[in-house]
């Protein structure tokens, strides 16, 4: 087999070869490391790969060899974001307070990949504790868009993006609190799915807000999408915000009542601001595509939506602040001497914690202080609420709801890093999934003048993974 | 605004370092975001919205009879000294 036959793999056709015995899990991983090696000096995608991948696929080859029936992921070669714990790697969540802190047991989504059949190919860059929207908040240095290397591939998740963009990996883990999953995938013209609040277990995921993380795949297809997923879904009794996906995705009437099946809600008062004219020059052309398709467009209206990203800045430090408690110099990575113990845990997270993170911490401390809890914290969480609520209403009416990803497409490194308010402003959109629980895909639409990707995203009701696969595989073919 | 001995004594809460150029540029970045946060007073909220989608705060066990006693999760194992 040569090189050229695994450029732009599918993991659908990955199998299909593997099953034919046409192909070997060592070459494919052999392809990837080739690629790696050539590009990811300049792209900056993983932090490290692991030496250990040719093995695993020999061992994979091995076990077909001995006429052993293909799992799910049978020698598919993966990226993970190094915010998900890989039993005896490092997982520093690119932050140097736990720059050489090696994990001590595998996150419930690596077991089950692992029983899966995926090989690991390295672990991922992202923004520091998977805090910021272009990956510049890495204390390993920015990861570079593959379609442009003068601009982000997002973030936090943007080393899984890139690597997936880049034909590095043939699909990857992120995670997503506030879109960190679906704005890169949008800046890097792949898919990125944010799954329902609880489909899948969070253990072993390094902590940001835990009423909004959820882990979520990127591919280059709603269905390599899906494959992922349906191997990490599941309950967990060592995460308990998740749920026995089976029992809750068959109760999903408003989606699968008929008469719902081909609307699609499309909220314009949410994202009429910060929408730059050609995303949304691109946005209508992906309506009309839709229409053509036989979807009827149907105009909601989300009057809370528009202050979800002001909420979630705020409830999002008060959880990051009391998360990032945990890292004292102690029980994990770097520890820097002071004068005496508190000295101790001011000086290891001074150095230990980058910019964007200290502030984070420092507003999430202030937010949550006496005298300014019900001012900040509680009207936030008095927002959340709302917009969980009108979102709900609004699936009485449509299936799933239709928004650009993001406001923009790739915006050039270093052009956000030293205005916060305009970095986080490149998840307006994707926000309010986090905030309700609810799934949401990002799937590429068009390109703007440069040849940047735009994302379009679906947001369904909770449990409704498997109507955003359908639609976006349908609207992929229309 | 956030005035310098605000931020010291966050700094304080949080066990954080600050370096010494830090607390201007800080101080700035914080209240671009509050200001950007305070539209919050303005957003709309529905009446009973928290009971449509459940309360989002934790529940703990019940504090009833913290005393009465638990059933015991001692067992025994082998010993692990030679006599």
């Amino acid at each position: 087999m040569s090189d050229q036959n695994f450029s732009q793999l599918t993991i659908g056709r990955w199998l299909a070869l593997l099953t034919a015995g046409r192909a070997k899990a060592g070459d494919l991983v052999q392809y990837y490391l080739k690629r790696i090696a050539e590009l990811n000096p300049s792209l900056n995608a993983y932090l490290e790969v692991f030496a250990d991948a040719p093995a695993a696929a020999a061992a994979v080859d091995a076990r077909l060899a001995r006429g052993e029936p293909p799992r799910p992921l049978e020698g598919v070669p993966l990226a993970i974001k190094d915010n998900i714990l890989i039993k005896g790697r490092i997982a520093s969540a690119s932050s140097k307070i736990l720059e050489n802190y090696v994990a001590v047991y595998d996150a419930t989504v690596i077991e089950r990949l692992r029983a899966a059949g995926a090989i690991f190919l390295g672990r991922t860059n992202l923004d520091e504790f998977a805090m910021g929207s272009s990956t510049e908040n890495s204390a390993a240095g920015p990861t570079k868009n593959p379609l442009d290397p003068t601009r982000v591939a997002g973030g936090s998740s943007g080393g899984s993006a890139a690597a997936v963009a880049a034909d590095l990996a043939l699909a990857a883990l992120g995670s997503d609190t506030g879109g960190s999953v679906r704005q890169p995938a949008a800046f890097c013209g792949v898919v990125g799915l944010k799954p329902t609040y609880g489909a899948v277990s969070r253990f072993g995921l390094i902590a940001l807000a835990s009423s909004l993380d959820q882990i979520g795949p990127l591919a280059r297809t709603a269905a390599d999408a899906e494959i992922i997923f349906q191997v990490i879904a599941g309950q967990d009794e060592k995460d308990a915000t998740s749920y026995d996906s089976e029992k809750v995705r068959p109760l999903d009437p408003k989606i699968l009542r008929s008469n719902l099946k081909m609307k699609l809600g499309v909220p314009r008062n949410f994202f009429k601001t910060g929408l730059a004219p050609a995303a949304a020059k691109d946005f209508e052309q992906a309506l009309k595509r839709l229409s053509a398709g036989g979807y009827e467009l149907v105009e909601i209206d989300l009057p809370a939506a528009q202050y979800a990203l002001a909420a979630y800045y705020v409830i999002m430090p008060a959880e990051a602040s009391s998360n990032l408690a945990r890292y004292d110099g102690f029980r994990y990575g770097r520890s820097v001497a002071g004068r005496d113990l508190i000295d101790d845990y001011r000086q290891t997270r001074g150095e230990g914690f980058g910019r964007e993170t200290r502030r984070r911490i420092i507003l999430g401390t202030y937010v949550l202080s006496a005298g300014y809890y019900e001012a900040y914290y509680q009207r936030a969480v008095a927002v959340k609420q709302t917009i969980a609520w009108e979102l709900a209403q609004a699936f009485d009416q449509v299936a799933a709801i239709v928004t650009p990803t993001t406001p923009t497409a790739a915006f050039p490194l270093g052009e956000r890093i030293h205005d916060p308010v305009q970095m986080y402003l490149a998840d307006l959109f994707t926000v309010p999934a986090n905030l309700a629980g609810l799934p949401a895909i990002s799937i590429p639409s068009g390109k703007d003048e440069r040849g940047l990707p735009f994302g379009l995203q679906f947001i369904a009701p909770r449990g409704g993974e498997d109507y955003l696969f359908k639609l976006s595989a349908h609207y992929a073919h229309l | 605004m956030i005035s310098q001995t605000e931020l010291t004594s966050l700094a304080a809460l949080a066990r954080l370092a600050l370096n010494e150029s830090e607390p201007g540029t800080l101080i700035h970045d914080l209240d671009s975001v509050l200001d950007y946060v305070d539209q919050l007073k303005t957003a709309p909220l529905v009446d009973g919205a928290g009971e449509e989608i459940g309360p989002a705060k934790n529940v703990g066990r019940t504090d009833d009879e913290p005393h009465r006693p638990q059933p015991s999760r001692q067992f025994k194992v082998k010993a692990v000294f030679e006599n």
